[in-house]
């Protein structure tokens, strides 16, 4: 978020005030962005089925917002941008990915399985009803899903994001909780 | 798990979970929570979902992104470099060759412009009239014009018969005037791209 947040060495600065410190030299300020900023992005990735190389690829948003830092527009949050650029980065690996033939279609059935993966990760069995529900939306209602739950974004930003409407969105949102509600209903 | 009707209230919940609302929001969404068992049910079911997908997101190192970021950047075309870290932000990059594209504009205009007199004047006056010569005139003025601006025709525009200056006129038109920057739209959501998987 862009919004002011605390951080262990003081009172909270905003991103837009990092930028600032940045642009006049402060190698503190773009370690402070990119600490805050790093593991979200790492969750965005996760949640849209990317499993290797995370920590590259959120490395490569930065160099790409760092280096067109001049190009970032104020009326939309830092955060906003990044996220952008990932979603980005992560559409480029899959078709890369695509063309190299090292992928199957993503089907519904295929989602499932990759949330399967984690299953070691997911330690109780609340966890993993969440995480089969979760895997059952569909890729759009799932973005905006887990932007809206796992970091807190206004529907304004989602939709930048995910290039949609934030009424849209809100419906996305919406039906992502019931069909989550009736999995867990069912089971 | 049924739906709270206040779906006002229900659509905050999320931001209620990031403390990402107002003190006073915060508070009219966590008194409304108190007596609503489902919105009480579906906070829970919030959190569920945040502690799992944090849990099921690998760590990241920050230092060790940063470290990359600033390999990479050291080696970026463009900015000032600091203090042996990340390049500052390179200044506002002005198109060297934009002030050209408006001329080249501007003479393709002036000159589309001054055959335009010069065949309607044709029209109206015939060859050989006297009065030709003020369409002469326009055109002559125009190619120093556009002589000025770096795109010249030897000897004036008025030595070119109609065939020579339609020929003229379809090699502009067959000209790019812009570059096509647009960036690929990327509407489709990342798993439901025809192209991606």
């Amino acid at each position: 978020m862009g919004d002011p947040r605390p951080t262990t060495n003081g009172p909270p600065v905003s991103d837009a005030v990092l930028i600032a410190r940045w642009q006049q030299g402060d190698q503190r300020a773009a370690s402070d962005l990119v600490e805050r900023h790093s593991q979200p992005l790492a969750r965005f990735a996760a949640s849209l089925g990317e499993r290797d190389g995370i920590e590259e690829l959120v490395q490569d948003t930065f160099v790409r917002a760092f280096n067109s830092l001049d190009s970032f527009r104020a009326d939309s949050s830092l955060r906003t941008w990044l996220f952008t650029i990932c979603k980005r980065l992560i559409l480029d690996r899959k078709r890369a990915d695509r063309r190299r033939k090292d992928r199957v279609e993503l089907e519904e059935g295929h989602a499932v399985q990759e949330y399967d993966a984690l299953d070691a990760m997911v330690a109780d069995e609340t966890g993993r009803k969440v995480q089969e529900a979760v895997a059952r939306l569909s890729p759009l209602q799932r973005e905006v899903f887990t932007l809206r739950v796992t970091e807190g974004m206004p529907y304004g930003e989602i939709a930048k994001v995910v290039e949609s409407t934030e009424g849209a969105c809100r419906v996305h949102y919406h039906n992502a909780m019931r069909t989550i509600k009736e999995y867990l209903s069912d089971d | 798990m049924t739906d709270c009707p206040n779906g006002e209230l229900r659509d905050l919940l999320p931001l209620l979970v990031h403390d990402a609302l107002s003190d006073a929001e915060a508070a009219r969404v966590r008194e409304h929570v108190e007596t609503c068992a489902e919105c009480r049910a579906e906070l829970a079911l919030l959190d569920a979902v945040r502690a799992h997908a944090e849990a099921a997101t690998p760590m990241v190192s920050s230092s060790a992104i940063l470290a990359g970021v600033q390999r990479a950047t050291a080696d970026g075309a463009g900015g000032s470099a600091t203090r042996g870290g990340l390049r500052a932000l390179p200044a506002k990059r002005r198109s060297a060759w934009l002030p050209q594209r408006y001329a080249a504009a501007a003479a393709s205009l002036v000159l589309v412009a001054s055959v335009s007199l010069a065949v309607v004047g044709r029209a109206w006056f015939g060859g050989g009239d006297p009065d030709r010569s003020g369409a002469d005139s326009v055109m002559s003025a125009a190619a120093s014009v556009v002589a000025g601006g770096g795109f010249s025709v030897p000897g004036g525009l008025s030595e070119y018969d109609t065939d020579e200056l339609t020929a003229l006129l379809s090699a502009l038109d067959a000209m790019e005037a812009t570059v096509d920057a647009e960036p690929v739209s990327f509407r489709q959501p990342i798993l439901d791209s025809p192209e991606g998987t």
